[in-house]
């Protein structure tokens, strides 16, 4: 090299501007990437950048040692032009006077000295913007993938839920005996729990609701100063389901021999508890009917905490049962819910004896009368054994009574289908009854039926109340209306269908000093609030139509609050504070008017569509067309 | 002229023409040419029919648009109304005839709503609306309709259609608030249907929110009235007085609820059970609440008429036994009665088979309703508030709807509308019919209009001839409601009118009123492409009026131009004659 000096500061510049080449590409990139980052994914904004990168820099990257000697000239007017000819003689040599070579090589030394390649590629700038553009690629990474019109719309969604105020923090913590975790939902919208989970709403480190969930709610909050919407759904623990799969039926043996095979499957929702197999031994007859209780052993079969199977063999030698003895049998199950009451299967009854109608052995069922006698004896006896056992029971003493409230209530039940359906007062029974047409006889009949049904009624109320004293004098007296039933007739009549007439010859022959007015109570009409609750709500979707910055948690509350316990507007609520766009407000408001007027026309009484014609001329139209005769 | 000549003549040009156009003087002249035709806008596409009355007609043809529901044309205006039936409109007496020439829609797929009625509305109950399509091209498919109150929507029903021809769809609907309502009844279009103008019918309702006096009679015990009065009785709309003559002696009911003139002047309703029981003197006094009263009376047999009572009974009855219950409409029974000779006038609303079991009779002023469905009391159900329209409505349901309709016609002093939905600035009729027992010698009423927050107006009502009747004429003068509040005598009554920007009707009634009001003006009806008919009827007799024509010849934009090129000659000159 003729000139080394010079040729190191051209080499310096070179090597500068390749720098320098490399932070714009690298810039270029940058760009390009975030515009593709931001547009779309972050896969496609690699590639974007992979592309954009090698084309920047294989476009801008080359320097060569002229075009250096150029760029130092250019940028330093005293070189007279002699370090671009030192360059040129480099590259392309020609025959020149030594001497004349020689002289430029001497100037171009001497004032290649004064040359700064710093200030003829400054590289500090571009290198610090490079710099800039890949720290702000590298935080657009970091904001998460997906394209960050995703990610705003995101950040739009939760400042919608969480304007004006730090997130808002569900803590569900479920009873203790459905064994679930605890949970905690950050701006949850609608939280579904069981009944009896506590619940506590936090914002900001602030406490706002501590309650117990007992049944569904809506619920307005404010956080930092704006409406948060909050539905909540209680669901109850429901009670276990029990069936009696073997026999399934009542059924009778003439001796008490062998063994009744008995199969038992139970669910629950969260769990079960206990189950078991209790049986009752009537044994003699009329008013001398005496009881025994017992319990089978069960093999039970935990298929899960949720699923138990059991089965069990009756042996009827181990009973001592004679002929014409009974032996009602049931299931009772209780799930893990601590205030839970337990259920109680189908009754089945094993009867022993040679009048038993058997067509082959176990299927067969006892005369209809002494099985509604037996039950309601049977309804009785219990309940003296428990008033005896009182001590025994002092806290499950409700619990008790109200399992014998079951059985009243079964033999009710039993008794009001055998009379042919539900009794309302003796008018609406009158109405459906032939007795009228049959004389007196069968009236009385039924009017003994009609008293058993009702003390049966006024017996489970009491016993629901735990008054098991007040409900014996009750049952006693069901049981009195019903041997008299009994004993009057043979059978019961079944409602038949039938002419009615009023017997015109009848009137007047009944015994004055019975007659007493009776007035009909008319049904409480229930109070308007939700149907005023309904329009306002309505009118206000209506509005929102045309102004959808009403369409805001404060709304969604409003309607979730017409009835918490409706899926359909809780589910409209919700819909209508998730909406962030003006189509999904639109569609929301849409759902929860269908929601609304579903709701709202269940409440209402319905009407049918009638015309009867109401021409003004009508009438006397009709009256010239009747005073002409046709022809 | 010399150049030194033409120079300031053209500036004076210039001058002149600026001067004349800032003064623009107007010149009157006799035109004693062609009156034109007005064409008037009334369907949604008139391009094709005015092109063809265009050329049909000799004299030139302006087209112009309806505005607020009247007919844009001067009395002496050969007028030309285009419909199709989407826009309605009204005019007063004219010196020349209006003609129409009506454009029906053709094409496939299209469904048309023919007309809705919807039942009275209270503020306690839902309504029905029962709604009449029409569809072509268009099985298979399904139509939503909607019952709208101001965007908000009150109920909906969808109808497949199964084959083309008509469907009628019963919506039910609840009310938004009480006084007039105007409910836009519509029918979703759907896909490729060919025009959605016939889609959409307005209607007005009034949503009560008092109560309904209804008076039940029973002459004697009975079943049948029991559990009528019972399906009232629980429902809130009705204040029901009830009373039930035991023996001859002996009755049993409210305090209100008696037989008398004075009751059966207050109440719209009255029901009666053991028809049969009825003596001369109630059969009597019946009758006149009908007749002249106007009221209406529900009867509840339980056997064949026969006594005093038969003449409340129109037409032949004959009892007919079922073995097992037989759908009378929405009710069920086995025992009937039937009438063979059901009088055009009129209305079944329940038949067996073929033969009219449940008839409701106009009577004089009033209207008698018989249900002879005996022993529907026996299969009653107990549907309520339900959705499903598919299943038999209950008994308790059919009952609260017949006696809230029949209440509504059966009053005493009634306010009725010629439209119950009218447009803003819009005029309409109202007949105000008062009807008492008695009716007095001389009635003089009083008749007050409140539209929005103005103050109420008089207006002035002309007596229509029968005693206690009078007709008027409102203006719906502001957007929302107008209310008519009457008085005559000691009796006072109010009926609200829903007024709206655009009321949508039925096509076809549309069509049809226009096509009285043309023919009863003296026009011709013709339809799209029989255009020449109305040529024919127009030229054969030629305007002889003339006409002053007032004329501004400086309003034309080619002014400019003279005054343009005035002084650009001019300075074209001057520059060519060296002159600045």
């Amino acid at each position: 090299m003729r000139n080394a000096s010079v040729f190191a500061a051209i080499n310096r510049v070179r090597w500068r501007w390749r720098v320098r080449a490399m932070a714009l590409a690298i810039t270029v990139a940058g760009a390009a990437f975030a515009a593709a980052i931001v547009l779309s994914s972050l896969a496609i904004a690699i590639g974007v950048a992979v592309i954009v990168l090698p084309l920047m820099w294989l476009r801008s990257a080359s320097l060569s040692s002229v075009d250096a000697a150029r760029l130092i000239e250019s940028q330093f007017g005293a070189l007279d032009n002699l370090v671009v000819t030192a360059a040129e003689l480099q590259v392309r040599p020609r025959e020149i006077r030594s001497e004349i070579g020689d002289e430029i090589d001497r100037q171009a030394a001497e004032r290649i000295r004064s040359v700064d390649p710093n200030r003829v590629v400054p590289v500090a700038p571009p290198i610090a913007v490079a710099a800039a553009v890949l720290i702000g690629c590298g935080l657009l990474v970091r904001a998460g993938g997906g394209p960050v019109t995703q990610r705003i719309d995101n950040v739009t969604t939760a400042g919608t839920q969480r304007s004006g105020g730090p997130p808002l923090v569900v803590k569900v913590t479920p009873p203790s005996y459905t064994r679930r975790n605890s949970e905690a939902l950050e701006n949850p919208l609608q939280v579904a729990v069981i009944a009896g989970s506590r619940i506590q709403i936090e914002s900001g480190g602030a406490t706002l609701r501590n309650m117990m969930a007992t049944e569904s709610a809506a619920l307005e909050l404010r956080v930092g100063g704006e409406p948060r919407f909050l539905s909540l759904i209680v669901v109850p623990d429901t009670a276990p389901r029990l069936r009696v799969v073997t026999p399934g039926k009542d059924t009778a043996f003439v001796e008490p021999k062998g063994r009744v095979p008995i199969a038992i499957e139970s669910r629950d929702d969260l769990g079960l508890a206990s189950l078991s197999l209790r049986y009752t031994k009537a044994s003699g007859g009329g008013e001398n009917v005496s009881f025994s209780e017992g319990e089978i052993p069960l093999r039970i079969n935990r298929t899960s905490d949720q699923d138990w199977r059991a089965d069990a063999a009756l042996s009827l030698e181990a009973l001592n049962l004679a002929d014409g003895d009974i032996v009602v049998y049931r299931a009772i199950a209780r799930d893990t819910n601590p205030s839970g009451t337990p259920v109680q299967s189908e009754q089945y009854v094993i009867e022993i004896g040679r009048n038993a109608a058997i067509v082959d052995a176990g299927f067969s069922l006892p005369s209809e009368e002494k099985k509604y006698a037996i039950s309601q004896q049977m309804v009785i006896y219990k309940t003296e054994q428990l008033i005896a056992a009182r001590v025994r029971h002092p806290n499950d003493w409700l619990e008790q009574t109200r399992m014998i409230g079951i059985e009243q209530r079964m033999v009710r039940a039993e008794v009001v289908f055998l009379g042919g359906g539900e009794v309302e007062d003796e008018v609406e029974e009158a109405a459906k009854s032939d007795e009228l047409t049959e004389g007196r006889l069968q009236n009385t009949g039924r009017a003994e039926l009609l008293r058993a049904i009702n003390a049966m009624s006024r017996a489970e109320a009491q016993l629901n109340d735990g008054n098991a004293d007040a409900a014996l004098v009750f049952e006693r007296e069901a049981l009195a209306s019903l041997e008299k039933a009994l004993d009057r007739r043979r059978y019961f009549l079944r409602t038949l269908p039938d002419r009615s007439r009023i017997d015109a010859s009848r009137r007047l022959t009944g015994e004055r000093k019975e007659a007493r007015s009776w007035n009909r109570d008319l049904p409480v009409q229930p109070a308007n609030t939700n149907l005023d609750a309904l329009r306002r709500v309505m009118g206000e979707l209506a509005a929102s139509l045309a102004n959808p910055a009403a369409v805001n948690a404060s709304l969604a509350a409003r309607i979730a609050a017409i009835d918490p316990s409706s899926k359909a507007l809780q589910g409209a609520a919700v819909a209508i504070a998730a909406a962030t766009s003006d189509a999904s407000r639109q569609e929301a408001v849409q759902a929860a008017m269908k929601a609304v007027t579903i709701h709202a026309l269940n409440a209402f009484p319905a009407s049918t569509a009638v015309e009867i014609g109401v021409a003004p001329l009508g009438g006397a139209l009709a009256d010239e067309l009747a005073r002409r005769p046709r022809q | 002229m010399s150049q030194a000549d033409v120079r300031p003549t053209l500036r004076v040009i210039a001058v002149l023409i600026a001067v004349a156009g800032t003064i623009d003087p107007a010149f009157q002249s006799v035109d004693a040419s062609s009156r034109p035709v007005v064409a008037v806008r009334a369907a949604a596409e008139i391009d094709a029919a005015e092109r063809a009355l265009r050329s049909a007609l000799s004299s030139p043809v302006i087209t112009r648009d309806v505005t607020n529901g009247r007919l844009p044309c001067d009395s002496d205006d050969d007028c030309v109304v285009i419909a199709d039936g989407s826009i309605d409109l009204d005019w007063d007496q004219r010196l020349r005839p209006v003609s129409l020439i009506k454009m029906p829609i053709a094409g496939q797929p299209n469904v048309r709503m023919r007309s809705v009625s919807v039942s009275r509305g209270h503020r306690a109950a839902a309504g029905t609306a029962r709604v009449h399509l029409e569809g072509r091209g268009v099985t298979g498919k399904r139509t939503a309709v909607r019952v709208i109150d101001r965007q908000a929507v009150l109920g909906a029903v969808t109808h497949e259609w199964s084959t083309g021809g008509t469907a009628v769809v019963d919506v039910p609907w609840w009310p938004l608030d009480t006084g007039a309502r105007a409910l836009q009844i519509e029918a979703a279009p759907i896909d490729g249907e060919i025009t959605a103008i016939d889609n959409r019918i307005d209607v007005g309702v009034a949503i009560a929110a008092s109560k309904i006096p209804v008076l039940i009679f029973d002459a004697r015990p009975s079943w049948h009235s029991t559990f009528v009065r019972r399906a009232l009785e629980d429902d809130e709309r009705f204040a029901v007085g009830y009373r039930s003559r035991l023996a001859p002696a002996v009755s049993a009911g409210t305090a209100g609820g008696r037989l008398d003139a004075a009751t059966l002047d207050r109440v719209p309703l009255v029901i009666v059970g053991g028809p049969d029981a009825l003596t001369a003197a109630d059969v009597s006094l019946i009758e006149r609440f009908v007749k002249v009263r106007g009221g209406t009376l529900v009867v509840l047999p339980e056997r064949r008429p026969s006594g005093e009572s038969a003449r409340l009974f129109h037409g032949t009855w004959t009892e007919h036994l079922n073995p097992t219950p037989e759908s009378i409409g929405p009710l069920r029974a086995t025992e009937l009665l039937r009438v063979a000779d059901v009088s055009p006038a009129s209305t079944v609303l329940a038949a067996s088979g073929t033969v009219p079991v449940i008839v409701s009779s106009p009577t004089g002023a009033g209207r008698i309703v018989v249900s002879g469905a005996m022993d529907a009391w026996r299969y009653r159900s107990s549907n309520r508030g339900a959705l499903a329209l598919s299943e038999v409505e209950g008994f308790d349901r059919f009952w609260r709807s017949l006696a809230a309709e029949a209440a509504a016609a059966g009053e005493g002093l009634t306010i009725t509308f010629a439209n119950d939905v009218v447009e803003y600035g819009a005029r309409t009729t109202f007949t105000l019919r008062d009807r008492r027992m008695d009716p007095s010698i001389t009635s003089e009423a009083s008749v007050v209009q409140r539209c929005g927050d103005a103050l109420a107006q008089p207006v002035r009502v002309w007596p229509r001839g029968a005693i206690g009747e009078f007709a008027g004429e409102v203006s719906a003068l502001a957007n929302g409601t107008c209310t008519i509040e009457a008085g005559i005598g000691d009796r006072q009554v109010s009926a609200s009118l829903a007024v709206v920007d655009h009321a949508s009707r039925s096509v076809d009634d549309t069509l049809a009123k226009l096509e009285r009001r043309v023919r009863a003006s003296g026009g011709v009806v013709t339809n799209a492409g029989d255009e020449a008919a109305i040529a024919r009827t127009l030229g054969d007799d030629p305007p002889t009026v003339s006409r002053v024509v007032t004329a501004h010849p400086m309003r034309r934009a080619w002014w400019m131009l003279p005054f343009a090129a005035c002084l650009s000659i001019e300075w074209w000159l001057r520059r060519r004659a060296g002159l600045r």
